[in-house]
């Protein structure tokens, strides 16, 4: 069931469409990882970002909320999201061994400590390269269904399980092997919903091709589709170790950091391709 | 397959590149034209549908499976609170579901019911999968059309059983007991009587999976009745895994037999028991592994209609505890002596059972309608509301805004719910307006307070909605008058000419001007009137079964032309086409001219056309003879001729076809197996897939203001395509060209409603449509690189809102609320507590540009707003509440920057105040500063920890939620909200002042001592630096 191409053709599509021109008959789920990461951008290039700090908005109700925010990463697992509402900063980090919050907006600037299960949510999340390429050494299993019409184009279908059983599945354009799309379902503050999630506007950064725009849905929720894009992206930025740790609760803690509304929706670092 | 895709990808590539400017090449559409365009499913559940199968995997979570009858299958992985359909690309009509209990992600489905009445499915063979429904492989037995049940060997999950049942209206060879030995991989017929005679139902032994027992029914329904029994029908018995068989007949009924339910006792597999189909039907037990039977007991649910209820469960721990569902479920405690009912409140007809076999109290039951769920061996019942799995004859809507739905159901009833509704459309929001099996169902044109509805074979009636009274309409022959023969869906009609005529079928045509009072004929019998198909009296077989059901020659459908009311047209079940061009002065029958399709095949829609007069579309339907063709036609010229309009690319015999109300060649089809769609006047056909399963849609409606189509199915309710504007305007050129706005409906800006209440996750909600401004526009090809979005621009070309836009090939749809972005709001202790505080006014009506940026291109385009409707504000108090909506939206802006520069202040004050030593007079008089501005800051905004339930309400909070309040309501703001945003104007001028005071002056003074320290001076943040850092 997989792409195949009549190879007198190629010639053909090579002119009409330059990334056909990588058209080859995908045998196996680690082939067409290869193809991912040579359309990321190249291993190497990949293995060089050690840091990757995106800002943009979340763009929620047809427009009329916006909320800035920020997603930065770290290698090999840390992560940190702050996102901007009235003012006030919401923050959801994992600094390597410990997930933490602060959700400001009922009231409590207190950082709070994950569940263990939302931790480990945030940790499988919290690296820049994603969880197919060397999904291996992650301790992950990877299947390729097959290639199938997905949302009116032919894409390829990877499931993904993780170690605790979940799973989801990564959808890749059978023309220029970028991921497209993600679904499954995850759990979150003992809520389990069916997610979906769309990425589109590609552009290069430091050899890298990065999604700008993140469109996630939940299902049974129409009213909290929202879409992330960004205005700058940037690889190997300076930041530090301490920028990801939980700060030490002091009482009481002025509100002069902004910190956000709740974002279980909203895109996390998750949603990175 | 995939090749052929790729070629033909490749294809359409160098057909574009090669004639780009020049004449748009042929194309083709496919389900991915309509994009993002999508269904919305309305519900009901309220009635839910029939249910022919169920398994359960019991447990600590309790794992569900429900194979509706017309429905598709659901999976409830939560003991039964919420249910998600798990088969919606597949065929919808399930017969059989079976957990392999030995590796439970591994589930086989039978499609098609077996439960043959006259408005049964059609299903495509037998489905399994091993992932627990995320992936579903079509393993055979295509041509099996129902399937009874599926047996899977305990001891080895590769080795199944099918009992199938095969074709309902025609012989076939595909029918009795399969067996695989490889999981599906090869099939090998074990038990086959003839092709008239397929399997009635099977049971294994469960501790020796090699004893099964099988019936053999012979069966056969034509359109016009129904015959069970025949020689061929029996009990069978293999002891080798079906290798032989062997006939059992000592103790069992003599002559001709019908459909015998067989059932193994789990606690005693020696015991079995059987309902024999016979001249007297009765049960029958065995306790010598099925070698010698005895007649027990009979009871109405033992005898009553085996076709429908041939079913039978022994309680997993008492062999002499036996279950009957039919019309109610009987249960014996004797073994099958005597029988009483359990418990009610459940709807009848029940058609699946499933007992737990860990504790047998707990019942799971499948009824016509929906699931219900016991935990006293069915003394009371709790019923699922989230199977919207109601099966729909016909559709139909109001004007009201938003409008109401209508429609009748199989065994359900007439119902009638909202399109939309605050928090969703849910249970609540749905009447039931009519009584039995529920069909066509209108709102009288003058009075929508008066709706028509009709109960089976054609008990009319009208029902005064206010009251909920009714009153009996059905015409009655009169003296000298033949009896009426009214189809079991009988077709009612409302001139779109004439506010008062109403038209309804019997084999003449008739009408009324009176609501129905009096009714004059305006034909003879339009029928074929073939006596031999008129007697439905015998129908059945060994179990009478005529419950109109059967009716035939009679009228099915009927369309006055909207451009004549002189023109009217007729089909009936019998395959008669007739159009009358006066009214029904004259009646022509033109049959003959439509060529191709085979004689009385049944007409299942006709629709005079909008455009035309001489115009008309029409859809036959040989299902009930085992024609399964696909006929759609239309003529120009009243009849004479007619054009084939249906190819290879529509699936499913044809039920209902609608011409679009603007593009005449935009053309709707309602097939078995979906919604077709042609854009070029039924040329090509494609699919629409946008969440609406494969079910068989029966009834269309565009409603003419609103510009959506409504669809009624047979199985999943009722969906709602919001807007079809964009298709009308899908023409070769914009399907040729890369990218193309798309016009949409003007966009109403409704009123926002809400809801307090929290229903739990049990029930199902329908989804509302989208409210704001849709944008649509066309993309040949996925967007893949670059940017994609949305700007939205006002009068003078500022940027309202900035839209991330969709990127799929087809129709791409994207919202803009008609708002401004959202206040700026000071930071605080927490949230303004008020939903409209978050979000930016209302823009005004009118036109606004839209520019969709798509990489270095730009097209620009037009949106249209409009007041709702439904509004009663007075120019002067809307225009009030634009200005002062606006005043408090620029308020929060002033104070957000107020805040945001003493914080920043402050932020300088300390980072000097910790250069320089404690003990220093300088530092001493930063840090009084930055205790003073701290201390006015707590004066502004809320600091005290706990949020809003700390009850502190500073200037920030009474601006956020007087803004709140007042964006809230469009009209005019009260006198007590204009008053006080006078009073918060005062007080932000003072804080402003205050903030002033407290900094001008000082830090003058502190800045000259800061340069003598060699220190950078603090500044105040100008009012166009934080604009700046705004637009970021």
């Amino acid at each position: 069931m997989y792409k195949r191409v009549v190879l007198g053709l190629c010639v053909v599509v090579c002119v009409v469409s330059p990334a056909a021109v990588q058209a080859e008959e995908i045998k196996s789920v680690d082939q067409l990882i290869e193809k991912l990461i040579e359309a990321r951008g190249g291993r190497k290039a990949i293995n060089a970002a050690k840091t990757m700090r995106l800002t943009g908005k979340n763009v929620m109700a047809g427009g009329s909320m916006e909320m800035p925010m920020t997603i930065a990463l770290k290698a090999p697992d840390k992560m940190r999201l702050d996102l901007t509402f009235q003012g006030m900063a919401m923050t959801q980090a994992f600094d390597g061994s410990t997930g933490w919050r602060v959700m400001p907006f009922g009231g409590d600037t207190t950082p709070q400590k994950m569940s263990a299960e939302e931790a480990d949510l945030f940790k499988r999340e919290a690296n820049i390269e994603g969880p197919l390429i060397d999904y291996k050494k992650k301790g992950y299993k990877v299947e390729l269904l097959g290639m199938k019409e997905t949302d009116g184009s032919e894409m390829y279908e990877i499931k993904l399980t993780y170690k605790d059983g979940t799973s989801e599945h990564h959808f890749l354009d059978a023309e220029y092997f970028l991921t497209m799309k993600k679904t499954g379902t995850k759990k979150m503050q003992g809520m389990e919903m069916e997610f979906s999630t769309n990425y589109g506007d590609y552009k290069e950064v430091s050899g890298l091709m990065i999604a700008h725009a993140i469109a996630s849905s939940a299902k049974d929720n129409p009213m909290a589709n929202s879409t992330l894009t960004f205005q700058k992206i940037e690889v190997n930025a300076v930041i530090p170790d301490s920028f990801f740790v939980m700060p030490e609760i002091k009482a009481p803690v002025a509100a002069a950091k902004p910190t956000a509304p709740d974002t279980t929706n909203k895109a996390s670092a998750a949603d990175k391709p | 397959m995939l090749e052929k895709l790729v070629i033909r990808r490749v294809c359409c590539a160098l057909t574009v590149g090669v004639l780009a400017g020049n004449a748009p090449a042929e194309v083709v559409i496919s389900s991915a034209t309509f994009g993002q365009m999508r269904a919305r499913s309305i519900g009901p559940a309220s009635m839910s549908g029939r249910v022919a199968a169920m398994d359960v995997i019991p447990g600590d979570r309790m794992t569900i499976y429900v194979g509706a009858a017309t429905g598709g299958v659901w999976k409830s992985s939560n003991g039964g609170t919420t249910f998600k359909p798990i088969f919606d690309e597949h065929t919808q009509a399930i017969g059989a579901i079976r957990v392999d209990h030995s590796n439970t992600e591994t589930v086989w489905v039978g499609t098609g019911e077996s439960w043959t009445r006259n408005s049964v499915s059609v299903g495509t063979g037998v489905f399994k999968t091993t992932d627990g429904g995320e992936n579903w492989s079509d393993v055979g037995l295509n041509d099996t059309e129902r399937i009874t049940d599926i047996l899977i060997d305990p001891s080895d999950g590769d080795t199944v059983y099918v009992c199938a049942t095969g074709h309902l209206w025609n012989a076939n060879e595909e029918r009795g007991v399969f067996k695989t030995t490889d999981g599906g991989k090869t099939w090998d017929k074990v038990l086959f009587v003839d092709e008239n005679t397929g399997c009635g139902d099977i049971a294994m032994d469960p501790q020796q999976p090699d004893i099964l027992y099988a019936s053999m029914w012979q069966f056969r329904r034509y359109p016009y009745s129904f015959k069970s029994g025949g020689p061929g029908s029996g009990l069978y018995k293999t002891t080798d895994g079906g290798k032989t068989w062997e006939r059992l007949t000592a103790g069992l009924p003599t002559g001709e037999l019908g459909r015998i339910a067989v059932a193994v006792a789990p606690s005693r597999p020696s015991t079995v028991y059987a309902v024999v189909e016979s001249e007297q039907t009765a049960m029958y037990r065995s306790d010598d592994v099925g070698q010698t039977w005895r007649r027990t007991g009979t009871s109405p649910a033992v005898e009553s209609r085996p076709f429908y209820f041939s079913l039978l469960h022994v309680d997993p721990t008492d062999f002499n505890r036996v279950y009957k569902p039919a019309s109610y479920t009987a249960v014996s405690v004797d073994g099958g002596e005597t029988f009483s009912g359990l418990g009610g409140g459940t709807h009848g007809d029940h058609h699946a059972l499933w007992i737990n076999p860990d504790n047998p109290h707990q019942l799971v039951l499948g009824t016509d309608g929906g699931v219900y769920m016991s935990n006293d061996r069915g003394a009371k019942w709790n019923f699922v509301r989230s199977l919207p799995i109601s099966q729909f004859y016909q559709i139909s809507y109001d004007m009201n805004d938003p409008y109401n739905v209508y429609g009748g159901l199989q065994d359900n009833g007439t119902w009638t719910g909202p399109s939309q509704s605050p928090g969703g459309v849910q249970g609540k929001d749905w009447d039931n307006i009519g009584m039995g099996d529920g069909f066509h169902a209108y709102v009288d044109r003058a009075d929508s307070d008066i709706i028509y509805v009709e109960w089976q074979g054609g008990r009319i009636q009208r029902f005064t909605k206010s009251t909920g009274e009714t009153k009996n309409i059905q015409p009655l022959p009169q003296a000298g008058e033949p009896k009426l023969r009214f189809n079991w869906n009988t077709p009612i009609y409302l001139s779109e000419g004439r506010t008062d005529t109403m038209y309804l079928g019997a084999q003449f045509l008739l009408r009324s001007r009176d609501r129905g009072e009096s009714w004059e004929r305006l034909s003879g019998d339009l029928t074929t009137n073939d006596l031999e198909k008129q007697k439905q009296i015998d129908s059945g077989g060994l179990t009478a079964d005529n419950s109109t059901a059967e009716n035939h020659c009679s009228i099915y459908t009927i369309s006055e032309s909207p451009l004549d009311d002189n023109v009217v047209w007729v089909g009936t079940d019998d395959g008669n086409l007739q159009v009358t061009r006066n009214s029904g002065g004259t009646w022509s029958n033109v049959t003959a001219n439509v060529p191709g399709v085979p004689k009385n095949t049944w007409i299942t829609h006709v629709e005079a056309g909008r455009h035309s007069t001489g115009e008309a579309f029409v859809t036959f339907d040989g299902h009930r003879t085992g024609d399964m063709t696909p006929y759609v036609f239309k003529t120009a010229d009243f009849g004479k001729t007619w054009t084939p309009l249906a190819g290879n690319d529509i699936e499913g015999y044809a039920l209902c076809v609608r011409q679009d109300l603007v593009n005449p060649d935009l053309l709707f089809l309602g097939t078995e197996f979906g919604l077709f769609i042609s854009l070029d006047a039924g040329g090509n056909w494609a699919r629409f897939k946008g969440n609406l399963p494969k079910v068989g849609v029966r009834a269309l409606a565009i409603h003419p203001r609103d510009h959506d189509l409504i669809i009624g199915t047979h199985g999943r309710g009722v969906y709602i395509i919001d807007d079809i504007t964009p298709l009308r305007s899908l023409t070769k050129e914009v399907l040729s060209a890369k990218f193309t706005p798309l016009p949409s409906r003007r966009s109403i800006m409704r009123i926002p409603s809400s809801v307090q209440h929290f229903p739990g996750n049990d029930e199902f909600i329908g989804d509302n449509p989208q409210s704001g401004a849709q944008i649509a526009y066309y993309l040949k090809k996925r967007h893949i690189f670059g940017d994609l979005k949305i700007e939205v621009l006002d009068e003078n070309g500022e940027v309202l809102a900035t839209l991330p836009g969709g990127k799929r090939p087809g129709i791409n749809r994207a919202m803009w609320s008609a708002r401004s972005k959202g206040p700026k709001v000071p930071p605080a202790a927490s949230l303004v507590p008020q939903r409209f505080s978050f979000l930016g006014p209302q823009v005004a009506e009118g036109t606004y540009k839209i520019r969709i940026i798509q990489g270095k291109k730009t097209h620009e385009h037009l949106v249209e707003l409009v007041q709702d409707p439904r509004a009663n504000y007075t120019s002067e108090g809307k225009a009030l509440q634009d200005k002062l909506v606006f005043q408090l939206y620029d308020m929060l802006g002033q104070l957000t920057y107020l805040v945001e520069s003493l914080v920043d202040v402050r932020k300088q004050v300390v980072a000097r105040t910790e250069k320089l030593d404690e003990a220093d007079t300088l530092a001493k008089s930063l840090t009084t500063l930055a205790d003073d501005l701290e201390a006015f800051r707590k004066t502004i905004v809320a600091t005290r920890k706990g949020g809003f339930l700390a009850g502190e309400e500073q200037l920030r909070e009474k601006l956020g939620w007087l803004y709140g309040s007042v964006n809230g309501f469009e009209g005019r703001p009260t006198d007590s909200q204009i008053d006080y945003t006078a009073v918060l104007r005062g007080k932000l001028d003072e804080a402003a002042t205050r903030f002033d005071a407290l900094t001008v002056p000082r830090l003058d003074e502190l800045n000259t001592q800061l340069q003598q320290e060699n220190l950078a001076p603090i500044n105040r943040m100008t009012k166009a630096q934080w604009e700046a850092k705004q637009k970021g």
